[in-house]
């Protein structure tokens, strides 16, 4: 195959990745008792969408089963299945088959034995869910006023959605046209690249002109100047009328094979005109908002960025999928949904080099401001400039951010898969998905996040029989949770299950040698033990075997993110696992200081106060070690400087005293000499062109051009510290 | 430039001066020339590590290339410059004393540099003479003894990681 085919292919499957986390959280939400018109209607277009796909590109295992899916959603979604928890249960696993699939598809994963998930579908189907149980809440009352077709057509009147236009101009004409017959109406809009993709929209034209239909309109408006059109690509839009009677499916299973960005509208002639109200700009709206952003080319230098910026804002424009077109699944106009947002896929590094050049812009906009006179600095256009660069900082960074949802979202699938696996009934129960972490952050916290799951139901949850006998509802829970605070994010896996069995933890550890056996430990110190390497609670705790999973791993993970562990126990009431993260890996908070004169930023979340030091507020308790009298808590204090090897023979009078709070050792004062500024700051990594030096988190670039150096604070109180032994620092 | 006209010019290497030698380096190898600006210093580095500069939003270690090959460290004056190169899939600006020549020289010009004591792999790739314009115009007709730079042997974070 061609790499073209690849590269769309790779498309199709990114778009599966997220139709299926469309999907989860939907069937999630249904398990919930959320069985509103919009959320099933939402896991209707992600399954058929993935359908659409599949079928073009010819994943016949996956496209089978994702039909018989969609089938029975088409029937919840007309009101004709209830949605009972019997049938949403039915739902999850046929979820679970149809992941399995789109991996199969992908060639990661062997074809999923699907029988059984197609038989309880077919079931569902044919007994109309009936033998499940009552509906959960209120199932969508069927409003449906006119012939009673298959909901695909008029599903926006269905569940009293204000239908949205998919860029048709015309839209109005046939949807006035005289209501009598019913007829069908079509309207299609091939994707652009369709001709490309061996799309020809001529063929399924001939096909339903073949059932009868006729063209009442075809739209050129969007057929762009000759001298930007090209002729590879498609831009008409049909809109073409079919006989009444016929059924619906006849007229979708012409489209089965069009490209998924296609738009494709099949609705009756007697639906009430729908609101025509022309949507969904094109996501290469970014290209001229560039435009927009008026740089004024005060200078060489600025012009110079504010170019080059638009040529990566326009790259990363021309990087989404048809430009011009819209982005929208295939069938189904936008209903509604809440979340349903335009979305664009944009390479990271693109992301990167567009954060590197803005934050240079600010650089060249400060030192233009340095150099211009007083007078002219108070110019309207400069502290325009500023505001807007200022503006699209922000935004820039803000790209990066994403909501830790992401991450949480393959949880609970596994713990489906896990529940069969332990025979264990396992409620899961999560908070704070909405915060907002670094992406780098969400990629890096999937693997220990997946470990920290499977340990609390495997190790942590008992058996439904043993928590009966404990006197515990039968039911285990897995509250997961996410919050943010100051400059870090906390990421908790809480299990209500039997708590670390710390004799045995004990035991096992001086078994394996980790500890001596006459060692003296505290509750907090052996919990710890879990995470010290070698140690495998798999052959420990539970009987479910060959997972070996080390939470020595999770910790090293978590400590690579510059993050740290904090396990807390209590036997017979559960374990929290608490991953504690810095919120981006990118942008920190921090305080400008000085030392010997040289500018370092120190990072804000640790700052618990400044004090000036009074004489004789700091006092030797030894040559090379100091206190400072804190309201009569001695604080040690440590000389940057000395660190470092700077030379400062500063009074520690004239010098200002930063309280710290550091995670291995309390509370630190570290003498700097003056507080210049507090800002955010862009991290940039010293190990990019050099090597990581002890002592510094990285380095950033000041307004003024220069470089500053970052402060590791946990390094730098650490580094005359006692050592701890690896796997017991608490 | 040279005498021999006949050799095929295939490599351009960009020549500068480090005390009384001359080196040069890769053309392709070669980011750009810079002013001399102090760069921000660094703690816990070996010495030939000046500090970091700001190269258009990248933090880019300055490295007194002098130091780093065993001469005497350079002495910054109105000429220092800095060459921003590539080394190793990473960026490196090393402080030279004067950036001479662009020029072309033939494969077959390069002779073997003689074989070092060192413990570390000798980072002159090879000798090369060629003959440099004197300032009133005319050629100096004994030429100058060019050592080559082998930038991939110049490994900076080895030396760094010895260090930590």
């Amino acid at each position: 195959m061609s790499d073209e085919f690849d590269d769309i292919q790779a498309i199709f499957f990114e778009e599966c990745t997220e139709g299926l986390t469309t999907a989860e959280q939907g069937l999630s939400a249904m398990q919930a008792g959320d069985v509103s018109g919009e959320v099933i209607a939402g896991v209707f277009r992600a399954v058929h969408s993935i359908k659409g796909g599949a079928g073009a590109f010819g994943h016949a295992d996956l496209t089978a089963f994702a039909h018989k899916f969609e089938n029975v959603l088409d029937e919840v979604r007309g009101g004709k299945i209830p949605p009972s928890p019997g049938v949403v249960k039915v739902m999850l696993s046929a979820f679970d088959i149809l992941s399995d699939h789109v991996e199969a598809a992908k060639g990661n994963a062997p074809r999923p034995a699907d029988q059984a998930a197609l038989d309880a579908l077919e079931k569902v189907l044919a007994n109309k869910g009936a033998d499940d149980g009552a509906p959960v809440a209120s199932a969508p009352a069927p409003v449906a006023v006119e012939a009673p077709a298959p909901a695909a057509a008029d599903e926006g009147d269905e569940f009293g959605f204000v239908p949205m236009a998919v860029s048709l101009d015309d839209f109005d004409a046939p949807a006035e046209a005289p209501a009598a017959d019913g007829a069908w109406v079509v309207v299609f809009k091939p994707s652009r690249a369709a001709l490309s993709n061996a799309g020809e929209p001529l063929l399924i034209i001939r096909e339903l002109e073949g059932l009868g239909a006729e063209i009442v309109n075809v739209d050129t408006d969007t057929v762009p100047p000759l001298r930007d059109l090209d002729p590879e690509d498609a831009y008409f839009t049909w809109t073409l009328r079919l006989p009444a009677e016929l059924a619906e499916t006849d007229i979708t299973d012409c489209f089965d094979f069009v490209a998924p960005d296609s738009i494709v509208e099949i609705r009756r002639e007697a639906a009430a005109a729908p609101a025509a109200a022309p949507v969904a700009q094109a996501p290469a709206a970014a290209a001229s908002d560039a435009d927009e952003f008026g740089f004024v080319p005060v200078s060489a230098g600025v012009e110079d960025f504010a170019a080059e910026m638009q040529r990566v804002v326009e790259t990363i424009a021309a990087a989404s999928p048809p430009i011009g077109s819209v982005e929208t699944p295939a069938i189904a106009p936008k209903a509604g949904a809440g979340d349903a947002q335009q979305t664009i896929r944009v390479d990271l590094g693109k992301l990167d080099l567009l954060l590197n050049l803005v934050g240079e812009l600010v650089i060249r906009n400060s030192i233009l401001a340095d150099r211009l006179s007083p007078a002219d600095r108070q110019r309207v256009e400069l502290p325009e400039l500023a505001r807007l660069t200022r503006q699209i900082q922000d935004n820039v960074m803000s790209l990066r951010a994403q909501p830790i949802k992401q991450a949480f979202s393959r949880v609970p699938r596994m713990l489906r898969d896990l529940s069969v696996e332990t025979g264990k009934q396992i409620n899961l129960e999560t908070t704070g998905e909405t915060t907002e972490v670094d992406k780098g952050v969400i990629e890096k916290i999937g693997d220990p996040l997946t470990h920290m799951i499977r340990n609390a139901a495997d190790h942590g949850l008992e058996s439904a029989e043993e928590r009966i006998a404990a006197g515990k509802d039968p039911t285990g829970t897995i509250k997961l949770s996410a919050e943010q605070k100051g400059a870090r994010i906390f990421v908790r896996v809480a299990d209500n299950g039997r708590g670390i069995n710390r004799e045995r933890v004990k035991a096992k550890a001086i078994e394996k040698g980790i500890i001596p056996a006459d060692a003296q430990l505290t509750n907090e110190e052996i919990d710890q033990l879990i995470c010290a390497p070698g140690f495998s609670t798999a052959e420990t705790i539970s009987n479910i075997s060959g997972r070996g999973v080390g939470m020595d791993v999770v910790r090293s993970n978590v400590e690579a993110l510059g993050g740290r562990i904090e396990i807390h126990s209590v036997p017979g009431e559960g374990t929290t696992f608490t991953m504690i993260l810095p919120l981006t890996l990118a942008i920190l908070d921090g305080m400008i200081v000085r030392l010997a004169g040289q500018r370092f930023v120190l990072p804000l979340a640790h700052v618990l106060e400044t004090v000036q030091p009074e004489p004789g507020q700091v006092k030797r308790t030894a040559p090379d070690s100091e206190v400072i009298d804190m309201r009569g808590e001695y604080v040690p204090v440590k000389r940057t400087t000395e660190i470092f090897g700077l030379n400062d023979d500063r009074a520690v009078e004239d010098s200002l005293v930063v309280i710290v709070e550091s995670e291995g050792s309390g509370k630190v004062g570290l003498v700097v000499d003056t507080i210049d500024d507090r800002r955010e700051v862009v991290i940039k990594s010293l190990d990019q062109n050099l090597h990581p030096i002890r002592g510094l988190g990285g380095a950033t670039i000041l307004g003024d051009g220069s470089i500053a150096l970052i402060l590791d604070i946990e390094a730098l109180v650490a580094s005359t510290n006692r050592y701890t032994p690896k796997g017991m620092a608490a | 430039m040279t005498t021999t006209t006949d050799t095929v010019a295939d490599r351009k290497i960009v020549t500068f001066s480090l005390g009384a030698q001359t080196f040069g380096i890769d053309m392709r190898a070669l980011i750009e020339i810079r002013e001399w600006e102090d760069p921000t210093p660094l703690p816990n580095v070996p010495g030939f590590i000046k500090g970091v500069t700001n190269l258009r939003g990248n933090v880019v270690p300055v490295v007194g290339l002098a130091e780093r090959l065993g001469w005497e460290p350079s002495a910054i004056h109105a000429r220092s410059c800095i060459l921003v190169v590539h080394i190793a899939g990473k960026q490196a600006g090393f402080l030279v004393d004067e950036v001479n020549d662009i020029v072309a020289i033939g494969e077959t010009e390069i002779q073997p540099a003689p074989e070092v004591e060192t413990i570390e792999p000798s980072v002159i790739g090879g000798l090369v003479r060629i003959s440099t314009r004197q300032k009133d115009g005319t050629k100096d007709e004994n030429g100058t003894m060019v050592l080559l730079l082998d930038l991939d042997a110049l490994s900076l974070t080895k030396h760094l990681d010895l260090a930590a």
